[in-house]
């Protein structure tokens, strides 16, 4: 193809594309996690008692070694939906730790669902689910 | 062929009281100690992970000490909560990990090693006499073997074989000379 001076137009247009895949692992995982409470508006919850819970989620199913592991609240938005960091090198257990608590110290029901995880905090940016549900109404 | 392996670890409960070496204590009240001290380090995961396997094989109070089983994979969970415990049965006792093995006859093995050892050490903390002789009796008893098999030596050489319990005494005693 050529415009009106007679240059190639697929010239100008080449843009430099890399893929980039990384082959080792990551050493966070990056969950989108809800916490709902029985009874309770999620929203209610501060950081620190969001953080007080998740610890004593890992607390009840891998006791105080389990506790101890460098778990971080990244974001916490007002529905009770955060962004939480852990070390990849236990997630697979820290993440049913979380999943398996299912009441709190008060004497709620309570569950922690995962929403997105993924070893990149950019991945978390967006989710195919709601572009799917955005283009279906 | 599925076989487990186990581990075994050789602790000495240490008393902080040294009045006596400790009242009674029986097995189960180590094994409810150390199941608590698991619970609560490593949580439901740790306990259920070695609760078919724990076991405590051994425990004399005299020597204090317990020789504890679990499985091989999760003994790092073990060995690691045996720290934390600060009592048993009501008493105040820590634990001091002396020796992980493979098997019990390795664990023997280790500990008949480590109080011939110890009883050398012993005789200069000894202040009476009676102790004194006691643990004299209980050294040349372990050494017995060494004893045989140097006499011939002692016999010939007129004097004290090189490695019969009492030159091993020797060796800064100056105690020997009372006794």
């Amino acid at each position: 193809m050529k415009d009106s001076n007679g240059d190639d137009l697929m010239e100008g247009n080449q843009t430099c594309q890399a893929n980039f895949v990384s082959q080792k692992v990551q050493p966070y995982v990056y969950l989108k996690i809800s916490l709902t409470i029985e009874g309770e508006a999620s929203g209610k919850l501060d950081g620190n008692q969001y953080k007080f819970l998740i610890l004593q989620a890992l607390k009840e199913t891998l006791g105080q070694v389990g506790a101890a592991t460098p778990v971080d609240v990244l974001k916490l938005f007002s529905d009770g939906i955060s962004l939480v960091r852990i070390p990849s090198r236990n997630s697979d257990k820290l993440w049913a730790a979380l999943t398996l608590y299912g009441t709190t110290p008060s004497g709620k029901r309570c569950a922690f669902r995962v929403i997105q995880s993924s070893p990149f905090l950019m991945g978390l940016a967006s989710n195919s689910r709601d572009h799917w549900e955005a283009s279906s109404s | 062929m599925v076989r487990f392996k186990n581990r075994y670890a050789i602790c000495e409960l240490v008393f902080p009281q040294t009045a006596e070496s400790g009242p009674q204590m029986e097995t189960y009240q180590v094994y409810q100690a150390v199941k608590q001290s698991l619970l609560e380090s490593h949580g439901d995961y740790g306990l259920a992970a070695l609760q078919s396997s724990l076991s405590v094989k051994y425990l004399n109070i005299k020597t204090n000490i317990a020789i504890i089983r679990g499985e091989r994979r999760h003994f790092d969970m073990v060995t690691s909560s045996l720290i934390f415990i600060t009592e048993v049965g009501g008493l105040d006792v820590a634990f001091r990990t002396l020796h992980v093995g493979g098997s019990i006859r390795s664990c023997q093995k280790f500990l008949i090693d480590y109080h011939r050892k110890n009883l050398a050490k012993l005789f200069p903390e000894c202040e009476t006499l009676e102790g004194k002789s006691e643990v004299m009796k209980s050294i040349m008893a372990a050494c017995d073997s060494l004893v045989q098999a140097h006499k011939q030596q002692a016999r010939q050489a007129g004097g004290i074989a090189p490695y019969s319990a009492l030159s091993m005494l020797q060796q800064g005693e100056e105690e020997m000379d009372d006794v």
